[in-house]
Protein backbone atom coordinates (compact mmCIF):
# COMPACT_ATOMS: atom_id res chain seq x y z
CA UNK A 1 0.00 0.00 0.00
CA UNK A 2 1.14 3.52 -0.73
CA UNK A 3 0.64 6.25 1.82
CA UNK A 4 0.42 9.99 1.46
CA UNK A 5 1.08 11.87 4.70
CA UNK A 6 -0.34 15.36 4.45
CA UNK A 7 0.53 17.96 7.08
CA UNK A 8 -2.70 19.68 8.04
CA UNK A 9 -4.21 21.67 10.89
CA UNK A 10 -5.24 18.35 12.42
CA UNK A 11 -1.67 17.10 12.64
CA UNK A 12 -1.38 14.88 9.64
CA UNK A 13 -3.90 13.20 7.43
CA UNK A 14 -3.08 9.96 5.70
CA UNK A 15 -4.33 8.83 2.35
CA UNK A 16 -3.63 5.25 1.37
CA UNK A 17 -3.73 3.76 -2.06
CA UNK A 18 -3.43 0.32 -3.51
CA UNK A 19 -0.74 0.23 -6.25
CA UNK A 20 -2.66 -2.63 -7.88
CA UNK A 21 -5.91 -0.75 -8.12
CA UNK A 22 -6.35 1.80 -10.89
CA UNK A 23 -9.26 3.43 -9.11
CA UNK A 24 -7.31 3.76 -5.89
CA UNK A 25 -4.31 5.20 -7.74
CA UNK A 26 -6.53 7.67 -9.60
CA UNK A 27 -8.08 8.92 -6.36
CA UNK A 28 -4.69 9.37 -4.72
CA UNK A 29 -3.26 10.97 -7.83
CA UNK A 30 -6.10 13.48 -7.99
CA UNK A 31 -5.55 14.45 -4.37
CA UNK A 32 -1.81 14.71 -5.01
CA UNK A 33 -2.35 17.03 -7.98
CA UNK A 34 -4.85 19.10 -6.05
CA UNK A 35 -2.40 19.66 -3.21
CA UNK A 36 0.52 20.47 -5.48
CA UNK A 37 -1.75 22.98 -7.16
CA UNK A 38 -2.23 24.60 -3.76
CA UNK A 39 1.50 25.01 -3.27
CA UNK A 40 2.26 21.83 -1.34
CA UNK A 41 5.60 20.16 -1.90
CA UNK A 42 5.84 16.41 -2.10
CA UNK A 43 8.73 14.32 -0.86
CA UNK A 44 9.38 10.65 -1.05
CA UNK A 45 10.22 9.80 2.54
CA UNK A 46 10.74 6.99 4.93
CA UNK A 47 9.37 7.18 8.43
CA UNK A 48 11.88 4.57 9.51
CA UNK A 49 14.36 7.25 10.40
CA UNK A 50 17.48 8.48 8.69
CA UNK A 51 17.72 11.19 6.12
CA UNK A 52 15.85 10.21 3.05
CA UNK A 53 13.83 12.12 0.65
CA UNK A 54 13.58 13.55 -2.74
CA UNK A 55 11.34 15.98 -4.49
CA UNK A 56 8.44 14.45 -6.31
CA UNK A 57 6.62 16.34 -9.00
CA UNK A 58 4.65 13.49 -10.54
CA UNK A 59 2.61 11.07 -8.56
CA UNK A 60 4.62 7.86 -8.10
CA UNK A 61 2.08 5.02 -7.83
CA UNK A 62 4.64 2.61 -6.47
CA UNK A 63 6.16 4.86 -3.83
CA UNK A 64 5.72 3.60 -0.31
CA UNK A 65 5.44 6.92 1.47
CA UNK A 66 5.02 10.50 0.40
CA UNK A 67 5.09 13.51 2.69
CA UNK A 68 3.18 16.55 1.55
CA UNK A 69 4.30 19.82 3.07
CA UNK A 70 2.11 22.93 2.96
CA UNK A 71 3.46 26.07 1.31
CA UNK A 72 6.13 27.87 3.28
CA UNK A 73 6.65 31.60 3.67
CA UNK A 74 9.28 33.88 5.10
CA UNK A 75 8.22 35.74 8.22
CA UNK B 1 -52.59 51.30 27.26
CA UNK B 2 -49.75 53.08 28.95
CA UNK B 3 -49.52 54.10 32.54
CA UNK B 4 -49.74 57.81 31.70
CA UNK B 5 -52.98 57.39 29.81
CA UNK B 6 -54.36 55.36 32.67
CA UNK B 7 -53.40 58.07 35.20
CA UNK B 8 -55.08 60.64 33.09
CA UNK B 9 -58.22 58.58 32.81
CA UNK B 10 -58.59 57.98 36.51
CA UNK B 11 -57.41 61.20 38.04
CA UNK B 12 -59.58 63.26 35.79
CA UNK B 13 -62.66 61.58 37.18
CA UNK B 14 -63.76 62.96 40.54
CA UNK B 15 -65.99 60.03 41.22
CA UNK B 16 -64.09 57.01 40.07
CA UNK B 17 -66.34 55.73 37.39
CA UNK B 18 -63.86 53.01 36.71
CA UNK B 19 -63.00 49.57 37.71
CA UNK B 20 -59.37 49.18 38.51
CA UNK B 21 -57.87 45.83 37.95
CA UNK B 22 -54.87 45.42 40.07
CA UNK B 23 -53.28 42.06 39.91
CA UNK B 24 -49.61 41.65 40.14
CA UNK B 25 -47.66 38.44 40.17
CA UNK B 26 -44.13 39.50 40.97
CA UNK B 27 -42.83 36.03 40.25
CA UNK B 28 -43.95 36.63 36.71
CA UNK B 29 -44.01 40.40 36.34
CA UNK B 30 -44.71 40.39 32.65
CA UNK B 31 -48.21 39.36 33.67
CA UNK B 32 -48.95 42.25 35.92
CA UNK B 33 -52.55 43.31 35.70
CA UNK B 34 -52.93 46.97 36.29
CA UNK B 35 -55.47 48.67 34.20
CA UNK B 36 -58.85 50.30 34.15
CA UNK B 37 -62.21 49.92 32.63
CA UNK B 38 -65.46 51.70 32.89
CA UNK B 39 -67.58 50.50 35.69
CA UNK B 40 -70.86 48.96 34.81
CA UNK B 41 -73.82 50.12 36.85
CA UNK B 42 -74.77 52.99 39.05
CA UNK B 43 -72.43 52.54 42.01
CA UNK B 44 -69.87 54.82 40.55
CA UNK B 45 -68.12 55.54 43.83
CA UNK B 46 -66.98 51.96 44.21
CA UNK B 47 -63.62 50.86 42.95
CA UNK B 48 -63.04 47.17 42.56
CA UNK B 49 -59.52 46.12 43.19
CA UNK B 50 -58.33 42.70 42.30
CA UNK B 51 -55.32 42.21 44.47
CA UNK B 52 -52.91 39.39 43.87
CA UNK B 53 -52.67 37.50 40.64
CA UNK B 54 -56.21 36.27 40.35
CA UNK B 55 -56.72 37.93 36.99
CA UNK B 56 -53.39 38.23 35.34
CA UNK B 57 -53.61 40.16 32.13
CA UNK B 58 -50.86 41.64 30.08
CA UNK B 59 -50.83 45.34 30.75
CA UNK B 60 -49.77 46.75 27.41
CA UNK B 61 -52.16 44.68 25.41
CA UNK B 62 -54.95 44.83 27.93
CA UNK B 63 -58.26 45.74 26.52
CA UNK B 64 -61.59 45.23 28.15
CA UNK B 65 -65.09 45.53 27.00
CA UNK B 66 -66.68 47.90 29.54
CA UNK B 67 -69.69 45.75 30.14
CA UNK B 68 -68.35 42.39 29.38
CA UNK B 69 -65.30 40.32 30.20
CA UNK B 70 -61.58 40.80 30.10
CA UNK B 71 -59.32 39.20 27.55
CA UNK B 72 -59.03 36.09 29.67
CA UNK B 73 -62.75 35.70 29.71
CA UNK B 74 -63.22 36.79 33.34
CA UNK B 75 -66.17 39.03 34.16
CA UNK B 76 -64.29 41.76 35.90
CA UNK B 77 -66.61 42.29 38.83
CA UNK B 78 -67.02 38.57 39.43
CA UNK B 79 -63.36 37.76 39.56
CA UNK B 80 -62.38 35.92 42.71
CA UNK B 81 -60.33 37.83 45.21
CA UNK B 82 -62.10 41.07 44.41
CA UNK B 83 -62.15 43.66 47.18
CA UNK B 84 -64.38 46.65 47.46
CA UNK B 85 -63.14 50.10 48.27
CA UNK B 86 -65.12 53.22 48.51
CA UNK B 87 -64.07 56.53 47.08
CA UNK B 88 -62.28 57.58 50.27
CA UNK B 89 -59.73 54.91 49.69
CA UNK B 90 -59.27 55.91 46.14
CA UNK B 91 -56.19 58.11 46.57
CA UNK B 92 -54.59 55.54 48.80
CA UNK B 93 -55.18 52.92 46.17
CA UNK B 94 -53.80 55.20 43.53
CA UNK B 95 -50.60 55.42 45.56
CA UNK B 96 -50.48 51.68 45.96
CA UNK B 97 -51.06 51.13 42.30
CA UNK B 98 -48.42 53.69 41.42
CA UNK B 99 -46.04 52.01 43.85
CA UNK B 100 -46.83 48.64 42.31
CA UNK B 101 -46.28 50.10 38.87
CA UNK B 102 -42.98 51.56 39.98
CA UNK B 103 -41.98 48.22 41.45
CA UNK B 104 -42.99 46.52 38.25
CA UNK B 105 -40.92 48.96 36.24
CA UNK B 106 -37.95 48.46 38.51
CA UNK B 107 -38.48 44.73 38.31
CA UNK B 108 -38.64 45.00 34.56
CA UNK B 109 -35.39 46.97 34.52
CA UNK B 110 -33.91 44.47 36.89
CA UNK B 111 -35.13 41.59 34.75
CA UNK B 112 -33.85 43.23 31.60
CA UNK B 113 -30.48 43.74 33.25
CA UNK B 114 -30.54 40.17 34.49
CA UNK B 115 -31.48 38.98 31.03
CA UNK B 116 -28.61 40.93 29.50
CA UNK B 117 -26.26 39.59 32.15
CA UNK B 118 -27.44 36.04 31.50
CA UNK B 119 -26.98 36.54 27.76
CA UNK B 120 -23.48 37.93 28.35
CA UNK B 121 -22.62 35.05 30.66
CA UNK B 122 -24.04 32.52 28.20
CA UNK B 123 -22.12 34.08 25.35
CA UNK B 124 -18.94 34.02 27.46
CA UNK B 125 -19.60 30.40 28.36
CA UNK B 126 -20.08 29.47 24.70
CA UNK B 127 -16.90 31.32 23.72
CA UNK B 128 -14.99 29.57 26.49
CA UNK B 129 -16.36 26.23 25.35
CA UNK B 130 -15.34 26.96 21.75
CA UNK B 131 -11.88 28.04 22.92
CA UNK B 132 -11.59 24.89 25.03
CA UNK B 133 -12.62 22.72 22.07
CA UNK B 134 -10.14 24.56 19.83
CA UNK B 135 -7.42 24.02 22.42
CA UNK B 136 -8.25 20.31 22.69
CA UNK B 137 -8.15 19.99 18.89
CA UNK B 138 -4.82 21.84 18.78
CA UNK B 139 -3.40 19.60 21.49
CA UNK B 140 -4.56 16.50 19.61
CA UNK B 141 -3.02 17.83 16.40
CA UNK B 142 0.26 18.58 18.19
CA UNK B 143 0.31 15.06 19.69
CA UNK B 144 -0.21 13.64 16.22
CA UNK B 145 2.57 15.79 14.78
CA UNK B 146 4.96 14.66 17.52
CA UNK B 147 4.13 11.03 16.79
CA UNK B 148 4.98 11.62 13.14
CA UNK B 149 8.23 13.32 14.11
CA UNK B 150 8.94 10.34 16.37
CA UNK B 151 8.59 8.04 13.35
CA UNK B 152 11.10 10.16 11.46
CA UNK B 153 13.75 10.77 14.16
CA UNK B 154 13.14 7.85 16.49
CA UNK B 155 11.80 7.64 20.04
CA UNK B 156 15.01 8.57 21.79
CA UNK B 157 15.49 11.78 19.81
CA UNK B 158 11.82 12.57 20.17
CA UNK B 159 12.27 12.60 23.95
CA UNK B 160 15.07 15.16 23.56
CA UNK B 161 12.85 17.20 21.28
CA UNK B 162 10.01 17.07 23.79
CA UNK B 163 12.35 18.38 26.48
CA UNK B 164 14.08 21.06 24.43
CA UNK B 165 11.73 21.89 21.56
CA UNK B 166 14.78 21.90 19.31
CA UNK B 167 16.07 19.69 16.55
CA UNK B 168 19.42 19.78 14.84
CA UNK B 169 19.24 19.63 11.03
CA UNK B 170 22.05 19.33 8.51
CA UNK B 171 21.46 20.72 5.06
CA UNK B 172 23.68 20.40 2.04
CA UNK B 173 25.65 23.51 2.97
CA UNK B 174 24.63 24.57 6.41
CA UNK B 175 23.65 23.42 9.85
CA UNK B 176 20.51 24.54 11.57
CA UNK B 177 18.65 24.40 14.84
CA UNK B 178 14.95 24.23 14.08
CA UNK B 179 12.95 25.36 17.06
CA UNK B 180 9.34 24.68 17.92
CA UNK B 181 7.39 27.92 17.74
CA UNK B 182 10.42 30.11 17.22
CA UNK B 183 12.99 31.27 14.67
CA UNK B 184 15.14 28.73 12.93
CA UNK B 185 18.82 29.29 13.64
CA UNK B 186 21.54 28.88 11.06
CA UNK B 187 24.89 28.11 12.57
CA UNK B 188 27.65 29.97 10.80
CA UNK B 189 31.38 30.17 11.54
CA UNK B 190 31.23 32.65 14.36
CA UNK B 191 27.60 33.46 14.73
CA UNK B 192 24.06 32.19 14.83
CA UNK B 193 21.65 33.77 12.38
CA UNK B 194 17.95 33.84 13.15
CA UNK B 195 15.80 32.97 10.16
CA UNK B 196 12.06 33.44 9.95
CA UNK B 197 10.47 30.85 7.71
CA UNK B 198 7.45 28.73 8.41
CA UNK B 199 4.37 27.01 7.02
CA UNK B 200 1.78 29.52 5.85
CA UNK B 201 -0.22 30.49 8.89
CA UNK B 202 -3.52 29.94 7.03
CA UNK B 203 -2.77 26.21 7.20
CA UNK B 204 -2.92 26.38 11.01
CA UNK B 205 -0.64 23.40 11.31
CA UNK B 206 0.62 22.40 14.74
CA UNK B 207 4.04 23.74 15.68
CA UNK B 208 5.76 20.39 15.37
CA UNK B 209 4.49 20.02 11.80
CA UNK B 210 6.46 23.17 11.09
CA UNK B 211 9.55 21.51 12.54
CA UNK B 212 8.96 18.42 10.36
CA UNK B 213 8.48 20.56 7.27
CA UNK B 214 11.68 22.55 7.90
CA UNK B 215 13.68 19.41 8.63
CA UNK B 216 12.59 17.76 5.39
CA UNK B 217 12.99 20.92 3.34
CA UNK B 218 16.40 21.86 4.75
CA UNK B 219 17.66 18.35 4.13
CA UNK B 220 16.32 18.23 0.59
CA UNK B 221 15.88 21.75 -0.68
CA UNK B 222 17.99 24.02 1.48
CA UNK B 223 18.28 26.70 -1.19
CA UNK B 224 14.52 27.03 -1.42
CA UNK B 225 14.25 27.55 2.35
CA UNK B 226 17.04 30.13 2.42
CA UNK B 227 15.41 31.96 -0.46
CA UNK B 228 12.17 32.23 1.45
CA UNK B 229 13.64 32.96 4.87
CA UNK B 230 14.02 36.44 6.29
CA UNK B 231 17.17 37.04 8.28
CA UNK B 232 15.97 38.54 11.51
CA UNK B 233 19.22 39.03 13.35
CA UNK B 234 22.30 37.31 14.57
CA UNK B 235 24.22 36.65 17.73
CA UNK B 236 27.68 35.40 18.48
CA UNK B 237 28.18 31.69 18.52
CA UNK B 238 28.13 30.32 22.09
CA UNK B 239 30.93 28.08 23.27
CA UNK B 240 28.50 25.26 23.55
CA UNK B 241 25.44 24.79 21.40
CA UNK B 242 22.15 24.27 23.22
CA UNK B 243 20.90 20.71 23.54
CA UNK B 244 18.73 19.63 20.63
CA UNK B 245 17.46 16.39 19.15
CA UNK B 246 19.55 14.71 16.43
CA UNK B 247 22.81 16.44 17.40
Amino acid sequence: MGEMIILTHEGDTNIMWDPDSDKSITNAKNKFKDLLGKGYKAFRVSTKGKKQGSFVLDFPPHAAELLLIPPMVGG
Amino acid sequence: MSYSSWTSATTSTAIPDVVIYYGCDMANPSYIACSTAHYYGGESNIVYIHAGNTTPVYFDSFSIDPWDTDILGNSYWWSPGGMSFNAQHYNEMQMKIKAAWGLWCRNEDHLNNMQKKIEREWSRYLNNEKARERQLAQNAAEDKAQKLLGLIIGKKELEVYKKTGRIFVKGENGTYIVRKGSFTQKIEDSKIVDLCVHIKSECKCPKTDNVIALKVLLENDEKHVLKLANRIGSSSLPKELPLAACM
